[in-house]
């Protein structure tokens, strides 16, 4: 039995076999078998593959015609076309839209991520600094990784730091205050309302 | 079965994204568009008023002096009831809100500064008692001659005491809120100082509005009155605030004369030590020797202080117009506050030297 698809794999490959042409026309097993090899044969190839068994192609499009599909190809072309380059069209398709739309999606996260503004974390006052050796309030500059404690303690000697900047500051404004009362106690003041 | 389905779905989605993409690309460049023609069309408004008003006045000014115009604004100042309605604006920070109110009460000269926005701060003075009323801290009274409002005090009363730091110019005549006015340069005689334009009211000579610029000529900071009164009789605040209302002057010792040893050497063109002493900081209590300076616009303030932990680098930084540095050196810590340019808060530091023995805190 098996010796007999042997041979007629054989034939078909154009190789020395014992199986003649009568004895395919005489046994419909063999006429089966004779369409498959060549059906592997063209598909391994890569040659367009025409079934004349409908029934693989009809299924398909039948199911197809009970989805409710939208975009679907051609019901009738669907049943007489090669199903290779109909299988390899639809894949390729489907992975440039498939691309297309990541390639949309991309873009649209980029512009989204270059609409946003870029916001710095810490901003000191503007200063005009005059030459070099003078620096910010923050101490947040260039840090090496450090544990939590020692950043504990870095924000409280930043905060120690505001509170001393503060003090000082504040006491300006006071002596300012004070001196223009001081300078009326030594001096009493020229009259400086004309009396009518 | 399922697969080719699965792909058939895909080029779907792929289509809406592609149509919501399309319309993101659409909305933004709509708005660049609205953005772009509103910039366009809302320019050539300014333009228009400023060449309006800057351009033919100059020549009409040669007649008048500026030491006139600086004595006529002072005695106006005092004289005067008037109310004006003040904005200070510095660059990147809210505009603030004043109310500046002026008169003559029972022969002797009265004044308001109220803060617009906030809590409502007050300043009111009768004569040289000058009374803070500060829902913030209990209200007390000092004994002064002026209130220190936007305007900067000797400048609009007693110019006299600026002369010799500054140079006032007179550039020409323009219109500040809704006056005729004349506008007057104020320049630093050594350059170290910032630079002021103020603008007068040609018919009442009161300020209308002080332009202070840094050395490169860009504004730091701006007071401007948006509507200046003039009246015959006294304002209706006046008439309700009675000064024995007023809580009483707190009397303060002139401080002792302290020796300090150290001095600076060397001080802008104009600029005096008004005071020296030794003191605590009300907040953090630390003992500071203090001295400070003036000429007339500005006041600047120099600390030294024991240093309480390592500073490498300098702290500079400016904020409402004043500039701070401090600097840390062999556990001392000097610092410099006032409205003057980095760079001359830093000549100060440099000119601080120890005299006769090495400098040392003495508490």
């Amino acid at each position: 039995m098996s010796d007999k698809f042997e041979q007629l794999s054989a034939w078909v490959d154009g190789e020395q076999s014992t199986t003649q042409v009568d004895d395919v026309k005489a046994d419909v097993q063999l006429q089966q078998k004779w369409q498959d090899y060549h059906l592997v044969g063209d598909t391994l190839r890569g040659d367009e593959v025409m079934l004349t068994d409908k029934s693989l192609l009809e299924s398909i499009a039948d199911a197809l015609d009970d989805e409710p599909t939208v975009l679907a190809p051609n019901p009738n072309k669907s049943k007489i076309i090669p199903i290779w380059s109909n299988v390899v069209s639809l894949a390729k398709q489907s992975s440039q839209f498939a691309v297309a739309a990541s390639v949309a999606a991309v873009m649209i996260l980029g512009v989204q991520n270059y609409n946003t503004e870029v916001t710095q974390p810490f901003m000191t006052a503007p200063t005009s600094g005059p030459q070099g050796g003078l620096a910010p309030v923050s101490l947040s500059q260039s840090r090496t990784i450090q544990t939590p404690e020692q950043q504990v303690n870095e924000r409280q000697a930043v905060l120690e730091q505001r509170k001393r900047i503060n003090a000082l500051l504040v006491d300006h404004q006071q002596q300012i205050r004070l001196q223009a009362a001081l300078e009326n106690v030594k001096k009493p003041k020229i009259e400086q309302v004309k009396p009518e | 079965m399922h697969d080719i389905f699965s792909s058939i779905q895909r080029p779907i989605i792929a289509i809406v994204s592609l149509f919501s993409f399309l319309l993101v690309l659409s909305v933004s460049t709509f708005s660049v568009h609205a953005t772009e023609s509103d910039s366009l069309t809302a320019q050539p408004m300014p333009e228009a008023v400023v060449t309006d008003t800057s351009e033919e006045p100059l020549v009409s000014t040669v007649t008048m002096d500026v030491n006139d115009l600086l004595t006529q604004m002072s005695v106006a100042t005092n004289t005067l009831n008037y109310q004006s309605a003040l904005i200070i604006y510095r660059p990147g920070y809210e505009p603030i809100p004043y109310l500046w109110k002026h008169g003559i009460k029972d022969g002797q000269s009265v004044e308001l500064l109220s803060e617009l926005n906030g809590p409502n701060a007050r300043i009111v003075r009768f004569g040289n008692q000058v009374s803070f009323l500060n829902p913030d801290m209990p209200a007390h009274s000092l004994q002064q001659s002026h209130i220190h409002g936007p305007f900067a005090h000797n400048l609009i009363r007693n110019p006299e005491l600026i002369s010799e730091a500054y140079e006032v110019i007179l550039v020409g005549k323009s219109r500040s809120a809704g006056k005729e006015a004349w506008q007057l340069r104020i320049v630093s005689r050594d350059n170290s100082r910032y630079h002021y334009i103020l603008w007068m009211d040609a018919q009442s000579y009161l300020p209308l509005k002080l332009n202070t610029l840094n050395v490169k000529g860009e504004l730091i900071e701006q007071v401007q009155a948006t509507n200046l009164q003039i009246t015959e009789t006294l304002d209706a605040d006046f008439a309700q605030l009675e000064q024995r209302g007023m809580p009483q002057i707190m009397h303060i010792n002139p401080p002792k004369v302290f020796n300090l040893n150290w001095a600076i050497n060397r001080l802008p063109v104009g600029m005096k030590k008004v005071k020296r002493d030794i003191h605590r900081l009300s907040i953090t209590d630390d003992v500071v020797e203090y001295v400070l300076l003036s000429d007339g616009m500005v006041d600047v303030s120099v600390y030294l202080q024991k240093a309480s932990f390592a500073q490498p680098d300098d702290v500079l930084f400016t904020k409402d117009a004043v500039t701070f540095l401090s600097r840390v050196n062999d556990a001392l810590q000097v610092s410099v506050i006032g409205k003057i340019p980095p760079a001359t808060a830093q000549r100060i530091l440099q000119m601080i030297e120890s005299v006769d023995a090495p400098a040392t805190v003495n508490p």
